[in-house]
């Protein structure tokens, strides 16, 4: 027995070392969870995946409508006393997702970064094969980059994203922002000549989860992006805008635009436009992110822009609202008698106490949709772009086409959106042709009167279509044009935040940590400070 | 080597000839105590190295000369001197000892290795368990406070289940395991290696919420034998990793020596009050200044007109401010319909809280046979937490047993088993007492909150604008952070079950004369399972597309596989010199697992807890992280006569969490003691004198994956079917990361004076940390949040002073303890020469902690007012400071100059009185509620200049004149003349205190000193005449205070202890934990 209890008493103690030698500690580095060698197909459904474009929660909740949509009235705001002061820590997360992964967004700097690594080191064989890998991905990053310098001005770019691309941290210097439009105007026009040529492969198509590897729409959709880009510096830049619009604009077969086809009937926004549709399995929708502050509906675009011109949009943009009254005794929801909106003026008080009286935004279109897109451009925008163009250097002839076109695919457009619904939710029929037509062509929405006013309808159409979910073009195009003309109410603001900035002051990490190149835009870095495609 | 072998030879002849200068001869002798013969006693000659010991039957014989003295020594007796003289033949009788400065005090050392504490060459603290156990602590860490020097203790508030935290000598690493190493019965514990780098709590505004524990609370106060603090690198470099921050080295309780069976019973009970809150004003209710108040639709006062409600007014209950009008006891609608008066509520920050618990007993029987001996307890623990809706109780059993398997063969078999479950653990009140969201008005009935948070039926509150909810309220309220704290600690139950089973496995074997092996393997292997009930939020029927409530549950099992070998041959070489060599393997797996399962999008039947009534498809997520680390280890020690002694240890460690190429290093250290008093005839009052000095290197590996660079890749369901998508990670890898190293080193003095009535013990460090690893924040525009490098070097120094004494002794006996500390932490050099790292950033940057080259560790910089050439500050048109958002200049640093504790113990008969005094000084924290709340107009520090009484001046204001004016003491910013615009006080606090970019920044800065009252027992031994009759041996009552109160502070509106977090750093930092408590007991002590 003593015997026994020993020799087991040994076994035991050999056991002790056991517990490890060499080679487990160099095996037992890396997490198994995890990819050590990434390949680009991934990576590009990684950058495509990107909830800062996603009709997500956190984005409507702590981005647009706390900053852009509060400084373009596209969101409805509370009037408290620091409404216009930037959330810092908000829009540093917003700066931080495009640069980096692990937040809300992709982190697309860091994800192309790691693509241009990896593809530096594939034979000439897969770089060729993978090459259409790179430029959509590219074409995905520079929209994402042009809505940063939109925001920010100068930004980092050419030296940003230094890890995943070397492994090593390296600062980046901030770009200078009519350089990156300019770079960026011309990396979209050698992606849509490469597009021309380009087939598709089965990987590609694969990972695109945005135009399932359609080279064609990936050419129109960079044509349509440097068409935007194009306009938004044609009031700093009218000779290389003009010039280089009125190409794309002259040569339609050669430059194919997202822009819905000529007949408004076979527009289909879900086919023809570019949008991020929801994961299958999502079941996020944003009544969180309306609820919690920008639900009701936004005085100068209801009460002045659509009501006046009877707009056919408004049933499915927004819900008439309404208490809960006594009705034969019993609590009844009574719904409000016609849809309008709060005056911006309104104190808090106020506010607060009469907002069951007036509109909110529509339940099937945007709060309880949980099949609503991310949309990156639509046709209608495309042709508000044209209808611009030809205003201006054009034939006011070949504008108004354009802008009829555009109306009646936002008309379009909205109902889809509100059509895609899955919920129990009230699915507006589609407006007859006549109330389109009268609102086309008679209502103050129609194309005519002088240039001016005519230029006036297109950029507040543009504001309008924008709307709610792309609140950031909605105050770029805002801040270009000036129009639609906007009150602010500056009464009991916190001194130096009593009207909205003209652009984002660089978030505090950012100042902090990359204080050395900092130093370069300190100037700059005021809110009131001008982006450069501001006139 | 030849030099060295000169030296040892010369030093040979030297003592050689000492031995012979005087006649020698034979002294005889019996060594017995009060219960007969004593085996074991160290019976040597005073200044030599002549040393026997008495054999089983307390016989001893050693040659002497007369004039020489022998002393006798054993553990847990009190030291004897004898002079011979003339004897030929000794008999002395030992007493047992109660003061541990006379005792031959043998420490348990790095391995599990006893020394006598004589021959260390660097400082240890012990702490003996009465000192754990006395106060009635339910961990023995926090127990600690001020009674070991350079130790820092911070207990997270919120009761039992809150971590503790515990910092020896200053930073020893700038971000990861800052906690020292626990080592219970020789195998290393887990105590929040689970957690990976992040570490059981954070403290910030948006992360998990509940204040988390850590692994030390399971190791029960009462089996606690003793409990060693190796300080420095050369004390814990046998340890190797993780040993960088210290080792807690612990042993449990055995079975006694001459008690044969007994049976010891303790309990203890304590009530938990919440103390040290904010001083609030209870003058004015909720609004702003008159400005706002009217642009938000109010009256200037800040009254909103309500035609129902008796006065024709009510409260502006939305405003966050309490610049409104006065509480008197106006009748007013309230918002939830009722009709209150408008009255001061001084008591309802305090109402947020109840009184709690805590309850716990224990009790061990002991044996010793020839064989078998062996140490049995079970304890239990209850509490109810000052937080509402928290409860717990812990289960601890503990097995410690010795058995003889043969003549040389023994093996020590130790389990613990714990079993704790916690309900509704602490909630972090930051997002109350931190945001706007969470500020409840001076007005608000905390009764009426705690009603209000459910509806009638249950579900959670709606505000006035959910109307399609049951239940509105009539009017906007701020505090809907609050009912959300409510419906989380109230109505929600998240119940943590854990089970933790501790063992070692030892054996001792004699191979031979000289040689001894020991092995030993130990487990640590805990599950833990979480059950989180979310109740209904709202009706399902006026549910959408989503549900409310959820039901989460996790399953972690956390696991380290210990084991160690060690071949040791010591043995004397010649008379007076002692050598002693040993070589061994220590090796440490540890696996963490979690699993957690949820429902997702809301339950489908309403309050039914299951996996199987999630609204959408449950998610199920596992995160699995394993590492190892083993080292080979040698060690020599030698002594010379038992005077001077020096020791050497060597250790080659791999660690999986370097990367493959970097994971291999070594290190060693060297220490050495010189008892001076043995070799030097001192002057009689100086009765011991010892010398220490210690060099050691340390190294340290980051935790877990930290430095992998990979990219991690999700399944999506896209409208391409299933396509993997990969991302790389915000925190980036470093695959030529090398393993932080600490060098130190230290000296020491240890006396003793009139035999031991007065000690001192005296130690200096100094020490570099090279390579220190952080994980770098780093602007994302670098393409990832933070990277992993080695940043630089970071040093400490510092004092640490204990002075013990015994000033009056006799029938009234008066002992006292006094511990000092010193340390500077320095940032010796960055990786960059001119860059800074930003530990910790607040309100827009405009405070920091930062770590710049060649500055303290833990600085505080700010943004601070602008002011002219001459130093008078800059003042806008509007009457405002002017912040100068161009510059930091420096404000102080977050750490402590000095901490300490003073204790002392009065006894007189039977009754004994304990005082237990900590202190720390120097160091700020950073607390930008302070601010926000004094900006909001609650706190007394914003009733300055409120009314003429006050401090305010009168002015008139479209034609009105009001008497709460303030002109800040400045020039104006344009026309450089004295500002003379005035302000309201609403305005100036409401603007000057605000948050972000602008606000007074300085304001969130607070010196942070204090001397707490730590704890008070006062006991009472019941007298062994009558105790007798009930055949118990020793029984003893006390009563209890811990934490009673400040008898200095500066910091006046929040707990100097209140901040939560792991990080070096969080102690300086508050965003809103929870209330601190004191406590108020008794505790009861039989031995049978």
């Amino acid at each position: 027995m003593k015997k026994l209890i020993i020799k087991a008493s040994f076994l035991v103690l050999s056991l002790t070392v056991a517990v490890g030698c060499k080679k487990d500690v160099d095996d037992k580095f890396n997490n198994p969870e995890n990819v050590l060698d990434p390949n680009l197909p991934g990576l590009f459904t990684g950058m495509l995946n990107n909830d800062r474009v996603a009709a997500k929660y956190w984005n409507v909740r702590t981005f647009l409508s706390q900053m852009p949509g509060v400084y373009a009235q596209t969101t409805y705001f509370a009037n408290g006393n620091t409404v216009y002061q930037q959330s810092d820590s908000y829009s540093q997360q917003y700066w931080d997702d495009f640069y980096s992964p692990g937040g809300n967004g992709s982190g697309p700097v860091a994800l192309y970064r790691a693509m241009e690594r990896k593809f530096n080191n594939l034979s000439s064989t897969d770089q060729t094969n993978q090459k259409i890998i790179m430029q959509a991905a590219k074409v995905v990053l520079l929209e994402q980059a042009a809505k940063m310098v939109d925001l920010w001005g100068d930004i980092p770019y050419s030296e940003a994203g230094s890890l995943t691309a070397t492994n090593m941290i390296k600062n980046p210097k901030y770009d200078e922002q009519k350089a990156l439009y300019t770079s960026f105007i011309s990396d979209l026009a050698s992606a849509a000549t490469f597009f021309k040529t380009a087939s598709t492969t089965a990987a590609f198509s694969k990972a695109d989860i945005l135009l399932q590897g359609n080279v064609k729409k990936w050419e129109s959709y960079a044509n349509s992006l440097r068409l935007r880009l194009l306009m938004r510096i044609s009031k700093t830049d009218e000779a290389t805008a003009r010039t280089a619009v009125l190409q794309i604009l002259g040569d339609q077969a050669n430059f194919p635009l997202v822009d819905g086809g000529s007949d408004v009937a076979k527009y289909n926004p879900a086919t023809m436009d570019v949008l991020l549709q929801p994961l299958t399995n999502s079941s996020s929708d944003l009544h969180d992110a309306f609820f919690e502050g920008s639900w009701y509906a936004t005085d100068y675009m209801l009460n002045t822009v659509l009501l006046t011109a009877n707009d056919p949009r408004i049933p499915v943009l927004y819900d008439k609202f309404g208490r809960v009254k006594k009705v034969a005794g019993k609590d009844q929801f009574v719904q409000n008698p016609t849809y309008k909106a709060m005056p911006v003026t309104f104190t808090t008080a106020q506010q607060e106490s009469s907002f069951a009286d007036y509109a909110v935004l529509d339940s099937g279109t945007f709060v309880f949709n949980q099949k609503l897109p991310g949309i990156l451009i639509t046709a209608s925008e495309v042709n508000l772009l044209k209808a611009e163009a030809f205003e201006r250097w054009g034939s006011t002839a070949d504008a108004k086409t354009a802008y009829d076109m555009a109306l009646r695919q936002s008309v379009a457009f909205y109902y889809h959106l509100n059509n895609i619904n899955q919920g129990a939710y009230v699915k507006e029929t589609f407006p007859s042709a006549t109330t389109i037509d009268t609102w086309v062509n008679t209502s103050n929405a129609a194309y005519t009167d002088a240039s001016t006013d005519k230029l006036t309808k297109i950029y507040t159409q543009k504001w309008v279509h924008f709307g709610v979910l792309q609140a950031t073009e909605a105050w770029s195009e805002y801040r270009r044009t000036g129009i639609p003309v906007l009150t602010f109410p500056t009464n009991g603001k916190q001194a130096g935040y009593d009207t909205p900035p003209t652009r984002l002051i660089y978030p505090a990490k950012e100042k902090t940590l990359n204080s050395a190149n900092y130093q370069a835009v300190v100037a700059k870095d005021t809110r009131k400070t001008k982006i450069f495609w501001m006139p | 080597m030849k030099k060295m072998y000169l030296k040892c030879v010369s030093m040979l002849l030297l003592c050689f000839l000492t031995i012979t200068v005087f006649a020698q001869k034979n002294i005889t002798g019996t060594v017995k105590d009060a219960s007969g013969p004593l085996p074991g006693v160290s019976v040597s000659v005073r200044g030599t190295a002549k040393v026997t010991q008495t054999d089983g039957s307390g016989k001893f014989s050693l040659s002497v000369s007369p004039n020489e003295i022998l002393v006798f020594t054993a553990i847990g007796y009190a030291k004897q001197e004898i002079s011979i003289n003339d004897q030929t033949s000794i008999n002395v009788t030992l007493k047992e000892s109660s003061n541990q400065l006379d005792e031959v005090n043998v420490v348990t050392t790095a391995l599990g290795i006893k020394r006598q504490e004589k021959s260390l060459g660097y400082a240890v603290s012990t702490v003996t368990a009465k000192q754990l156990t006395e106060a009635g602590n339910t961990n023995f860490a926090s127990a600690l406070y001020g009674k070991a020097a350079g130790v820092k203790i911070t207990t997270a508030p919120g009761g039992a289940s809150s971590a503790v935290n515990v910092q020896i000598r200053g930073i020893n690493s700038i971000n990861y395991n800052q906690q020292p190493l626990y080592v219970v019965d020789g195998v290393m514990i887990r105590n929040d290696g689970q957690n990976g780098a992040a570490g059981a709590n954070n403290n910030n505004y948006w992360d998990d919420q509940r204040v988390r524990g850590n692994g030390i609370l399971d190791i029960n106060p009462a089996d606690i034998e003793s409990l060693t603090v190796l300080k420095g690198a050369s004390a814990s470099a046998l340890y190797g990793s993780d040993a960088a921050s210290g080792v807690v080295v612990i042993t449990t309780k055995k079975g006694s020596k001459n008690r044969g069976l007994g049976v010891d019973f303790n309990y203890q009970g304590s009530i938990d009050q919440v103390a040290f809150l904010p001083n609030f004003q209870n003058t004015y209710g909720p609004g702003y200044d008159r400005e706002t108040n009217v642009a938000n639709g109010a009256t200037e006062e800040g009254w909103i007109a309500d035609a129902v409600s008796p006065s024709g007014f009510r409260p502006y209950f939305r405003a966050y401010a309490n610049f409104g009008p006065k509480m008197e006891g106006q009748q007013v609608r309230w918002w939830d319909g009722s009709i209150r008066s408008y009255s001061p509520q001084p008591n309802n920050y305090r109402d947020v809280y109840q009184n709690g618990y805590t309850s716990n007993a224990n009790v061990a029987i002991s044996n010793q046979t020839e064989g078998v001996n062996y140490r049995f307890s079970a304890s239990r623990l209850d509490y109810k937490g000052t937080q509402p809706g928290n409860t717990g109780a812990k289960n601890t059993f503990n097995l410690n047993s010795t058995v003889k398997l043969a003549p040389k063969l023994s093996a020590d078999v130790i389990v613990s088993y714990v079993n704790t479950i916690t309900k509704n653990r602490p909630y972090q009140l930051g997002q109350v007492l931190g945001s706007f969201a969470g500020f409840f008005s001076r007005a608000e009935d905390m009764g009426l909150m705690k009603e209000r948070f459910q509806t009638s039926n249950g579900y959670k509150y709606a505000t006035f604008d959910q109307t399609a909810r049951p239940e509105p309220f009539l009017f906007n309220i701020r505090a809907t952070n609050l009912l959300d704290f409510y419906w989380q600690q109230l109505k929600n139950q998240y119940d943590e079950n854990e089970n933790r089973l501790l063992s070692s496995f030892t054996l001792n074997y004699d191979v031979a004369k000289n040689l001894k092996l020991r092995g030993r393997i130990g487990n640590d292997y805990t599950s833990v399972k979480t059950e989180n009930h979310q109740f209904t939020e709202i009706p399902s029927a006026l549910n959408t597309n989503t549900s409310t409530g959820a039901y989460t549950t996790t399953q972690g099992q956390y696991s380290v596989l210990y084991g160690d070998a060690l071949l040791t041959y010591s043995n004397k070489i010649g008379e007076d010199f002692g050598l002693s060599i040993s070589g061994g393997y220590q090796g440490r797996k540890e696996t963490y697992k979690d699993l957690k399962s949820n429902t997702r999008d809301g339950l489908v039947t309403e309050n039914f807890f299951a996996l199987s009534n999630s609204f959408n498809v449950a998610e199920t997520t596992e995160a699995r992280k394993e590492q190892l680390k083993y080292a080979y280890l040698g060690l020599v020690n030698l002594s010379y006569k038992d005077f001077l002694f020096a020791e050497g240890t060597a250790r080659q460690e791999y660690v999986s969490t370097l990367p493959p190429g970097n994971n291999q290093y070594s290190y060693y250290s060297v220490n050495s003691g010189f008892v001076f008093s043995d070799l030097w005839k001192l002057p009689k009052f100086w009765s011991y004198g010892k010398l220490r000095a210690s060099y050691g290197v340390v190294g340290n590996a980051p935790p877990i994956y930290e430095a992998n660079i990979s990219y991690k890749q999700t399944s999506l369901q896209s409208i391409n079917g299933a396509v993997p998508s990969l991302v790389s990670l915000a925190s980036y890898g470093n695959l030529d990361l090398m393993p932080e190293k600490k060098h130190e080193a230290e000296f020491g003095l240890e006396t003793r004076f009139l035999n031991g009535r007065l000690g001192l013990d005296v130690s200096y460090y100094n020490n570099k940390i090279k390579n220190q690893i952080l994980p770098l924040d780093v602007t994302a525009t670098n393409g990832a949040q933070r990277q992993i490098i080695n940043v630089g070097e970071v040093g400490n120094k510092g004092w640490e002073i204990a002075l013990n004494a015994t000033p009056v002794s006799g029938k009234f006996r008066w002992d006292t303890r006094l511990n000092f500390s010193t340390n500077k932490s320095k940032v010796n050099s960055l990786y960059d020469a001119n860059s800074e790292i930003n530990f910790y950033s607040s309100d827009q940057a405009t405070a920091k902690i930062v770590a710049r080259a060649g500055e303290d560790l833990g600085n505080i910089y700010i943004r601070p007012r602008k002011t002219d050439a001459n130093g008078n500050y800059l003042i806008n048109d509007d009457g405002y400071y002017v912040m100068d958002n161009s510059v930091y200049v420096k404000a102080g640093n977050i750490m402590p100059k000095a901490v300490g504790g003073f204790s002392n113990t009065f006894s007189y008969g039977n009754f004994a009185l304990d005082v237990t005094v900590d202190y720390r000084f120097g160091g700020k924290m950073i607390a930008p509620n302070l601010k926000y709340m004094r900006g909001a107009g609650m706190l007394e520090n914003s009733m300055e200049f409120r009314d003429a009484a006050s401090g305010g001046l009168s002015y008139t204001s479209n034609g009105k004149t009001y008497n709460d004016g303030v002109v800040l003491q400045g020039v104006n910013q344009t026309t450089g003349l004295p500002n003379t615009k005035v302000l309201s006080a609403a305005d100036y606090y409401i603007t000057t205190y605000n948050w972000g970019e602008g606000s007074l920044t300085e304001a969130e800065i607070f010196d942070n000193d204090y001397i707490k009252m730590r704890e008070i027992v006062l006991s009472y031994k019941i007298p062994a005449s009558f105790t007798k009759k009930l055949k118990i041996s020793n029984l003893r009552f006390s009563l209890i205070g811990r934490n009673l109160f400040y008898i200095h502070r500066t910091l006046k509106d929040l707990d100097p202890e209140a901040p939560l977090g792991n990080k070096w750093w969080s102690q300086g930092v508050d965003v809103g934990s929870t209330a601190a408590s004191r406590n108020f007991g008794f505790s009861l002590n039989a031995n049978f």
